[in-house]
């Protein structure tokens, strides 16, 4: 880390290439896209070679450095807003037709999709929990919001994941538990 | 805690964040069946990504290398974290970015190309305009006939740019109209440039055979990185991240089909992009 930190190139690619397929994942997930997720990938990794000299290494590596992969992925989803982008239709939780109920499967079928189907911040937090296994405050730390937040959005996206991949023929529980199934406004929080 | 879990809290049970559900969650079904919902969400999140393309990651990482350099003489280290979050947490490389910042450096190309395509227009008189080389960079070719006023690819480098290019498709859409002249230019001599390209920054050229191989900037670390490459047929400086950078195109079939664009580093010639073109 020090030696690439001081310039060393042959340590610096050996830090870069042992992070860079979680990093990919990360991107992966976040873009939706391969192609997407390989460009924001990209910026990520140089990002990180010039930020090194400002990581005082108060937080592990991987989290600043998913922090700054996640930022680059934000940066990326900010340009693709610009562009045409296949969405999903509003209230699908209940497919109308069976034409509408055929779409609906493909569109559980597809979890680049429904991951797309999440504002950036909510997909963050989701992907940053359970594709990258961070905690609630290793994601505070990495998105800048408070843990009550993170928490927040990690419900809310799974909320509205659920019924987008849910196997089209699996039986629903009939539980009582309340979701909100869209993610919206946020609520403040308290903490 | 008899009544429900409401979602939040169950979702906060499963990350191991709210340990006072274990009670209710172990002799509630309705819950239970709430966590597996979204246990089957987060085994499908975290279900592997397909492979990285070997070669891919390999350019990224050689970029990002490559883009330290420049930087590390010039840019003023940054503490992320006494910085408050979102924007002033990254680094500088993301914080240091400035919208239009390219606009300098592409008004200061866009005189340059208007001034000096005024005087090759005056110089050249009765030649006509698919003879007419390039307003703004050129190709010095092995082949240029001795005598024609040529412009070499150093001066093309130095002379044209295509500005700030933060993504692939900023890149495709500064370089489409040159792009586009070279799919409606006439035939040219070998080396030749196909048109004027005033306002884009770019050279398409000639199809022909342009440059020999490996006269251009980073062409032959392009050609021995993708030995499909074929003629080059495009040519332009940009930045990407303050990162100077030459912008080849390469066509991968026909003369006039698709244009492969490879965005790479001045200095190592890394790729910074690729894209495909029209």
């Amino acid at each position: 880390m020090e030696a690439a930190r001081s310039g060393d190139k042959a340590a610096l690619d050996d830090l870069l290439r042992r992070n860079y397929d979680r990093l990919y994942a990360l991107c992966r997930r976040m873009t939706g896209d391969p192609a997407d997720a390989a460009d924001a990938c990209q910026e990520a990794l140089i990002a990180i070679v010039r930020g090194l000299d400002g990581f005082d290494g108060r937080s592990a590596f991987g989290t600043w450095a998913y922090r700054v992969t996640a930022n680059a992925c934000l940066d990326e989803l900010r340009r693709r807003r610009r562009r045409p982008e296949p969405g999903l239709p509003e209230g699908t939780a209940e497919p109308a037709s069976p034409v509408d109920d055929f779409e609906a499967s493909t569109i559980r079928a597809d979890l680049d999709a429904a991951l797309r189907s999440l504002p950036g911040d909510f997909r963050a937090a989701v992907v940053l929990r359970d594709v990258c296994g961070l905690s609630y405050d290793e994601i505070s730390e990495t998105l800048g919001i408070p843990p009550g937040t993170v928490r927040s959005r990690i419900a809310r996206g799974r909320a509205a994941l659920i019924p987008l991949l849910r196997p089209a023929s699996g039986d629903r529980p009939e539980g009582k538990i309340t979701r909100n199934p869209r993610p919206g406004p946020e609520r403040p929080t308290s903490t | 805690m008899s009544s429900h879990a409401d979602f939040e809290a169950l979702s906060a049970f499963l990350d191991g964040e709210a340990p006072e559900w274990a009670p209710h969650v172990g002799s509630c079904d309705a819950c239970r069946a709430a966590l597996e919902e979204m246990r089957a969400v987060q085994t499908m999140l975290a279900a592997p990504v397909e492979p990285v393309d070997p070669a891919r990651r390999a350019e990224a990482i050689a970029a990002a290398i490559a883009a330290a350099s420049p930087v590390a003489a010039t840019s003023t280290p940054v503490q992320p974290d006494r910085l408050p979050p979102r924007a002033d947490t990254r680094p500088a490389a993301a914080t240091s970015r400035q919208p239009f910042r390219w606009l300098v450096p592409a008004s200061v190309a866009a005189l340059f190309v208007v001034v000096v395509g005024a005087v090759s227009l005056l110089s050249q008189g009765g030649r006509s305009s698919d003879e007419l080389t390039t307003a703004g960079p050129a190709l010095e070719s092995a082949d240029t006939p001795a005598g024609q006023s040529r412009s070499s690819a150093t001066s093309a480098a130095s002379g044209a740019s295509l500005g700030e290019v933060p993504d692939a498709a900023t890149l495709l859409a500064r370089a489409r109209p040159g792009l586009v002249a070279k799919d409606s230019a006439a035939p040219a001599a070998p080396g030749e440039v196909n048109r004027s390209l005033a306002g884009t920054g770019g050279a398409a050229v000639s199809s022909a055979g342009a440059s020999a191989p490996g006269a251009t900037p980073c062409e032959a670390q392009a050609r021995a990185r993708e030995p499909s490459l074929m003629q080059l047929v495009y040519f332009a400086t940009a930045t990407r991240q303050g990162v100077p950078a030459y912008v080849l195109g390469f066509s991968t079939g026909p003369p006039s089909g698709p244009v492969t664009l490879l965005l790479l580093a001045q200095d190592g010639c890394g790729v910074l992009l690729r894209v495909a073109g029209p």
